[in-house]
C-alpha cells in the first residue's frame, strides 16, 4: 500500500488512480486532466500487462483504461481485476471510441463502472472521475 | 243587582287596568333604556376594537412593505453576487479550457519531437487528429518530389485504395494550400473541394512535405473550432519537420558522435 489512503482529517482525500493507455499522447492528456483533481495521485501504465505489474505493488482507488491495447487489452484487464478480491469494487472507467458500442457493452457487462468517449475532453474526465469517487468539486 | 253597585266595580277595574298598563309601559321604557345603554356600550367597545385592529393592520402593512423592500434589496444583491460569481466561474472555465488546449499542444509537440521514424510520425499524427482534434475520416498524403505529386500514404476511417494521387501544384483549394502554405477550410471564400472539410499542408520550413485532408469529423465533434487552430498549426509544422527528419535519418550514414566533427559543425 502506498500513502494513497492516508487521509488527513479535514484535508483532501488521498487517492491514487491508474491510467492504462498505450497511446502516449492520450495517456499524457488523461494524466494532465486528472492532475486537476485535488488529492488524486496518478500512475501511468503502457498496456494491460504493465497495469497488472503496477497493481501488484499498489492498491489503486480507480482505474481508467483503454480497450484496444496490445497483448492484454482492456476487456481482459477488467476480467482479471474483477476476479481479484481487492479490485472487485474498485471503479473502472473505460476509454472507448464512438463507434465501439459492442466493446462498451462487453466492458460494462464484465464490470466496468462507466466510460468516456474519444476525443476526450478534460472537464468531462474530471467530472466523471469526481462523480465515481464521490468527490465534491474543488479546484486546484 | 243595582246600577250603582256595578259602577264602582267597573271604575275600580279600569283604574287597575290603567295602573297595570302604565306600570308595564314604565317597565318597557326602563328595559328599552337599559338595552339602549347596552347597545351603545357595545358599539363603543366595537369601535375601540375596530380602531385597534385598524392600527394593527396599518402597522403590519407598513412592516410588510418594509420587509418587501428589504427582500427586494437582498434579491438584487443576490443577483448581483450571482452575476459576479458566474463571471468568475466562466472565467475559470475559460482558463481551464485554455490550459487544456496548451497541454494538448505541448503533448503533441513533444510526441512529434521524439518520433524518429516515419511510422512514429504517422502514428502521432493519427492520434492527434483522431483524439485531440476529433477528425473521424482523414488521409495523409506525402510529396513525391521527383514526380511532383502528392500520394496517399495513410487513411483513417476509410479505404486507402480509394484515393488517387494529387498532381502538384494542383488547382483551386489545393493550389492555394501548396502555394501559400496555409490551411484551407470548407468555409473559406475561395474555391471548393467536394467532401473535404480541411486541407492542411505539412511543411518543413518552406518545403512542402505532405498534406492532411480531413473529410469528416467524429459524431461527437460537430466541426472545427477556434480552439483547434493552434493545434492544427502545430501539426502542420511539426509533422512536416518530423517526416523530413525521419526521412533524412532513414538515409543517413551511421556515423558515431565525435568531438572533432561536432566542434567543426558548431564552429568552435
Amino acid at each position: 500500500m502506498t500513502q494513497a489512503n492516508e487521509n488527513v482529517p479535514g484535508g483532501p482525500p488521498k487517492l491514487t488512480a491508474l491510467v492504462v493507455e498505450d497511446s502516449p499522447p492520450m495517456r499524457k492528456m488523461i494524466v494532465f486532466a486528472l492532475s486537476r483533481v485535488r488529492g488524486l495521485t496518478v500512475v501511468e501504465a503502457d498496456d494491460g500487462v504493465d497495469a497488472l505489474r503496477r497493481i501488484a505493488s499498489t492498491k489503486f482507488d480507480i482505474i481508467i483504461t483503454d480497450i484496444n491495447m496490445p497483448i492484454l487489452d482492456g476487456l481482459k484487464l477488467i476480467k482479471r481485476l474483477r476476479a481479484d478480491e481487492a479490485y472487485r469494487d474498485v471503479p473502472i472507467i473505460i476509454i472507448t471510441t464512438e463507434g465501439a458500442e459492442e466493446d462498451r457493452q462487453r466492458a460494462l457487462a464484465l464490470g466496468a463502472t462507466s466510460y468516456i468517449t474519444k476525443p476526450i475532453q478534460a472537464p468531462q474526465v474530471i467530472e466523471l472521475v469526481r462523480e465515481v469517487l464521490g468527490l465534491t468539486e474543488e479546484r486546484r | 243587582m243595582s246600577q250603582d253597585a256595578v259602577a264602582p266595580s267597573l271604575q275600580a277595574r279600569t283604574q287597575a287596568f290603567l295602573r297595570e298598563f302604565f306600570a308595564k309601559g314604565e317597565q318597557l321604557v326602563r328595559e328599552l333604556i337599559a338595552e339602549n345603554d347596552r347597545l351603545r356600550l357595545t358599539i363603543a367597545v366595537g369601535e375601540g376594537e375596530a380602531g385597534a385592529a385598524a392600527r394593527t393592520l396599518e402597522r403590519l402593512t407598513r412592516e410588510v412593505a418594509e420587509l418587501e423592500a428589504e427582500c427586494a434589496e437582498l434579491r438584487s444583491a443576490a443577483l448581483a453576487s450571482r452575476d459576479t460569481g458566474g463571471g468568475f466561474r466562466d472565467r475559470l472555465d475559460d482558463l481551464e479550457r485554455e490550459h487544456y488546449r496548451l497541454a494538448a499542444m505541448y503533448v503533441a509537440g513533444s510526441q512529434f519531437h521524439i518520433a524518429t521514424t516515419i511510422d512514429d510520425v504517422l502514428r502521432t499524427l493519427t492520434e492527434i487528429l483522431l483524439n485531440f482534434v476529433g477528425a473521424g475520416r482523414f488521409s495523409v498524403y506525402v510529396v513525391d518530389e521527383e514526380r511532383q505529386v502528392l500520394f496517399p500514404l495513410l487513411r483513417e476511417g476509410g479505404e486507402l485504395g480509394e484515393l488517387d494521387e494529387l498532381a502538384l501544384p494542383g488547382d483551386g483549394p489545393l493550389a492555394e494550400v501548396t502555394a501559400r502554405g496555409g490551411r484551407w477550410t470548407a468555409d473559406a471564400p475561395t474555391g471548393a473541394a467536394p467532401g473535404v472539410l480541411l486541407q492542411l499542408p505539412l511543411r518543413a520550413g518552406t518545403r512542402l512535405v505532405g498534406l492532411v485532408r480531413v473529410e469528416r469529423m467524429l459524431p461527437q465533434k460537430p466541426g472545427l473550432d477556434d480552439s483547434d487552430s493552434g493545434l492544427l498549426e502545430l501539426v502542420s509544422e511539426h509533422a512536416g519537420v518530423g517526416i523530413e527528419t525521419a526521412w533524412i535519418r532513414a538515409h543517413a550514414q551511421d556515423v558515431p558522435l565525435s568531438r572533432g566533427a561536432l566542434e567543426r559543425l558548431v564552429g568552435t
